[in-house]
C-alpha cells in the first residue's frame, strides 16, 4: 500500500524535535506575531481606538461647543489643532468624530459581509441556475467602478451618514460573494463533505457546520482590509456633501467644512485627513499582516 | 485573434444592455414619485403632475418607457437638465475634454511611477529602496486623495504660489489634480507590480536564462518585464476604473470642470437627467477601456485566445 510506505519513510526521516499537533490557527497566529508591520498596525490602531472611547477623558470640552470669540485659532496651547470658525476645539471633534468614523467603516463592511457571503455560499454551493442569477447581479454590479456604485445608490436613498454606509457595503459585496463562493466550490468537493452528506446532514447544516469555516480565514483578510476601504469611501462621500451633514463631527465631513478655509486654516483640514490616513494605514498594516499569516493565496 | 475580438465583443453587449437597465430604473427607484423629481421638487399640484407624467411618457407602462429610453440613447438623446434646461448632451460634450485630460495625465503618473517603483523594489528586495517604495505605497494606498489634494493645494498652490488653486485650462492647472490622482493609483500598482516580478523572477525560465549567461538587463526585459507584466495590465485597467472615480473627488477638489464635478453637483440638486447620463457615459468608457485590456491580453498572452 502506498500510503504504508509513505508512513515508513516518514519515520525513518530523522526527525530531531517531537512534533507537536499544531492547529492551522495556532500556526496562522505565529506567522502573525512574527509580522512586524501587523505588530505596527495592531499598536497604532490601539492608541485610536482607546482615544476615541476615551475622549471625555482625554478632553473636558464639547465637541458642539460655540465659543465665536475663539474662531479660526491656531494649533497651540489650549488647543492643541487649533478651533474652526465657531471655535470649536478640532481635537475634541476629531476624538469624538473618530468614533463616528471607525463605526461607519465597521458597519459598511457588516452590510457588505451579510449581503455578500449568503450570495456567495448559495451561488458556490448549489450552483446551477441560482449561481448563473447571482453571478450575473455580481458582474452587473462590477461594471460601476469604483466609488461609482456607491454615488448611484446614494443618488437615490438621499444623502445621509446612514445611507452612506448602505451604499458604501452594497457596492463593496461583490467582491466578498466572489472570495466566498471561490472558497465554497473548493470546499464542497471535500471528502469530508461527501461524508457528511451520506451521514444525512441537511444541505442548511453543511452550509453552516462544514462550508462556512473555511470562508472565516479569507474573510477576516478581506473584512479588515475592507474596513480600511470602507472608511475611506465613506469618508469621500461625506466629503463630496453626500454622506455625514454638519453638525457631525466625522472626519471627511470636518475635511469638508475645512477645504473652504484652506487659505486661512489649514489645520481644519490637514488634521481630520492625517487621522484618516494613519487609522486606514494601521487597518491596512493589520490586513496585511493578517493576510500573509492566514492566506497566502490572496497575496497582491 | 479576431476570432477572440468578436467574441469578446459579443460579450459586451449583455452589459451595455444591463448597464442602461440600472440607469434607467435607478429614477423609478428613488422613494415616491418620478414625475416629483422631473417637478423640481417643489410644491406641485396634481395637475401640474399630471402634466409632468404626460410629458415625460411616466404614464406608459414601464417596458414601453424603457424601451423609449434605449431608442433616445441611440440618437444621443440624454435629456435635458431640469435646472439649466441644456441638453444633457451639450453639458457632457463641454466637459469631457477636461476629464480626459486629467485622467490621461494621471494614469500615465501612475503608470510611471507604479512600474519603477515595483520594479525596483523587486530586483533590490529588502533593501533600504525596497523598504522605502512600499512604505510610500503603503501609505498612498491608505491616503484619502482628497486630503492629498487638499494639502497639495495648500502647500504648492497657497503657500509657494507655484500653481493657481482651482479651475481648469492649461498645463499649470492640470498638474497639482494630476499628481493627487496619479500618486493615489502608483501606490497600488507598485504593490502589484513588485509581487509580479518577484514571482516571475522565482520562475525555472529565469534560473535557465542565468545559467545560459545572459546578461541581466536581457533577462530582464526580455523574460521578466514581458511576463510580469500580464496581470499587471488587468490591474492598470480596473485602476482606470478607481481612476474615474478618483475624478469625481479631484475634480471636487479642484473645482475642475469635468465629468466628476457635474455628478456631484448634479446628485446634490437631484438632477436626475443629468446624474443618469453622466453614470451611463462613465460606465459605458469603463466597459470599453475593459474590453481593450482583455483584447491587449489576448495579444500578449497566447494561452487566452485559444482557452
Amino acid at each position: 500500500m502506498p500510503s504504508s510506505t509513505h508512513a515508513s519513510a516518514l519515520t525513518e526521516a530523522p526527525v530531531a524535535a517531537p512534533v507537536h499537533s499544531r492547529s492551522a490557527w495556532r500556526d496562522a497566529l505565529t506567522r502573525l506575531r512574527r509580522s512586524r508591520g501587523a505588530w505596527v498596525g495592531v499598536a497604532m490602531l490601539g492608541l485610536i481606538v482607546l482615544a476615541v472611547l476615551g475622549a471625555p477623558l482625554l478632553t473636558p470640552k464639547d465637541p458642539l461647543a460655540v465659543v465665536v470669540e475663539e474662531g479660526f485659532l491656531p494649533p497651540g496651547p489650549g488647543h492643541v489643532f487649533g478651533t474652526d470658525i465657531l471655535g470649536r476645539d478640532m481635537l475634541t471633534r476629531m476624538l469624538y468624530g473618530g468614533r463616528l468614523s471607525l463605526v461607519t467603516g465597521i458597519i459598511s463592511v457588516s452590510f457588505a459581509l451579510v449581503l455578500g457571503v449568503p450570495m456567495g455560499v448559495v451561488s458556490g454551493y448549489y450552483g446551477g441556475l441560482a449561481d448563473r442569477l447571482i453571478m450575473r447581479l455580481v458582474d452587473i454590479m462590477l461594471t460601476f467602478p469604483g466609488i461609482l456604485l456607491a454615488l448611484v445608490i446614494v443618488a437615490v436613498l438621499g444623502p445621509s451618514l446612514f445611507n452612506a454606509m448602505i451604499a458604501v457595503g452594497i457596492s463593496a459585496s461583490p467582491t466578498y460573494a466572489r472570495v466566498v463562493r471561490a472558497t465554497t466550490l473548493a470546499a464542497r468537493i471535500e471528502a469530508y463533505i461527501e461524508a457528511a452528506r451520506a451521514l444525512g446532514c441537511s444541505s442548511p447544516r453543511i452550509i453552516v457546520r462544514h462550508i462556512l469555516p473555511n470562508t472565516v480565514a479569507p474573510l477576516i483578510v478581506l473584512g479588515t482590509l475592507g474596513v480600511a476601504g470602507a472608511m475611506i469611501s465613506a469618508a469621500a462621500l461625506s466629503f463630496l456633501g453626500l454622506g455625514a451633514q454638519p453638525p457631525e463631527p466625522e472626519w471627511g465631513a470636518l475635511l469638508s467644512e475645512g477645504r473652504s478655509y484652506l487659505r486661512v486654516a489649514w489645520w481644519m483640514t490637514a488634521f481630520p485627513g492625517f487621522a484618516i490616513m494613519v487609522t486606514v494605514l494601521a487597518i491596512n498594516l493589520l490586513g496585511d499582516g493578517l493576510r500573509d499569516a492566514l492566506d497566502p493565496r490572496l497575496r497582491t | 485573434m479576431l476570432e477572440y475580438v468578436a467574441k469578446r465583443l459579443l460579450l459586451t453587449i449583455p452589459t451595455v444592455v444591463t448597464i442602461t437597465l440600472v440607469v434607467f430604473l435607478m429614477l423609478h427607484a428613488v422613494p415616491g414619485d418620478p414625475a416629483i423629481i422631473f417637478a423640481g421638487d417643489k410644491n406641485v399640484t396634481p395637475e401640474q403632475l399630471a402634466v409632468v407624467r404626460l410629458e415625460m411618457g411616466l404614464d406608459r407602462p414601464i417596458m414601453v418607457q424603457y424601451i423609449d429610453y434605449l431608442s433616445r440613447i441611440l440618437v444621443l438623446n440624454l435629456g435635458r437638465s431640469l435646472y439649466s434646461r441644456i441638453p444633457v448632451t451639450h453639458e457632457i460634450g463641454n466637459r469631457v475634454s477636461s476629464s480626459a485630460e486629467l485622467a490621461v495625465a494621471a494614469f500615465a503618473l501612475a503608470s510611471v511611477l507604479g512600474i519603477l517603483l515595483g520594479v525596483v523594489s523587486a530586483l533590490w528586495r529588502s533593501s533600504w529602496v525596497d523598504v522605502a517604495a512600499m512604505s510610500f505605497a503603503i501609505v498612498g494606498v491608505s491616503m484619502p486623495i482628497f486630503w492629498l489634494a487638499s494639502m497639495l493645494i495648500f502647500v504648492f498652490a497657497i503657500m509657494l504660489g507655484w500653481f493657481p488653486v482651482t479651475g481648469a485650462g492649461g498645463l499649470n492647472r492640470l498638474v497639482l489634480p494630476a499628481l493627487a490622482l496619479g500618486m493615489i493609483s502608483s501606490a497600488t500598482l507598485a504593490r502589484l507590480v513588485r509581487s509580479s516580478v518577484l514571482e516571475i523572477l522565482s520562475q525555472p525560465y529565469v534560473t535557465t536564462a542565468r545559467s545560459k549567461g545572459l546578461r541581466e538587463i536581457v533577462i530582464l526585459t526580455r523574460h521578466v518585464l514581458k511576463n510580469a507584466f500580464i496581470p499587471v495590465i488587468t490591474v492598470m485597467g480596473l485602476q482606470f476604473g478607481t481612476l474615474l472615480s478618483g475624478a469625481v473627488i479631484t475634480e471636487t477638489v479642484f473645482a475642475r470642470p469635468g465629468l466628476g464635478k457635474l455628478l456631484v453637483d448634479a446628485i446634490l440638486i437631484k438632477d436626475f437627467p443629468v446624474i443618469q447620463a453622466v453614470i451611463l457615459i462613465v460606465s459605458l468608457i469603463y466597459v470599453l477601456m475593459n474590453l481593450l485590456v482583455d483584447v491587449s491580453y489576448a495579444f500578449l498572452d497566447p494561452r487566452i485566445r485559444f482557452d
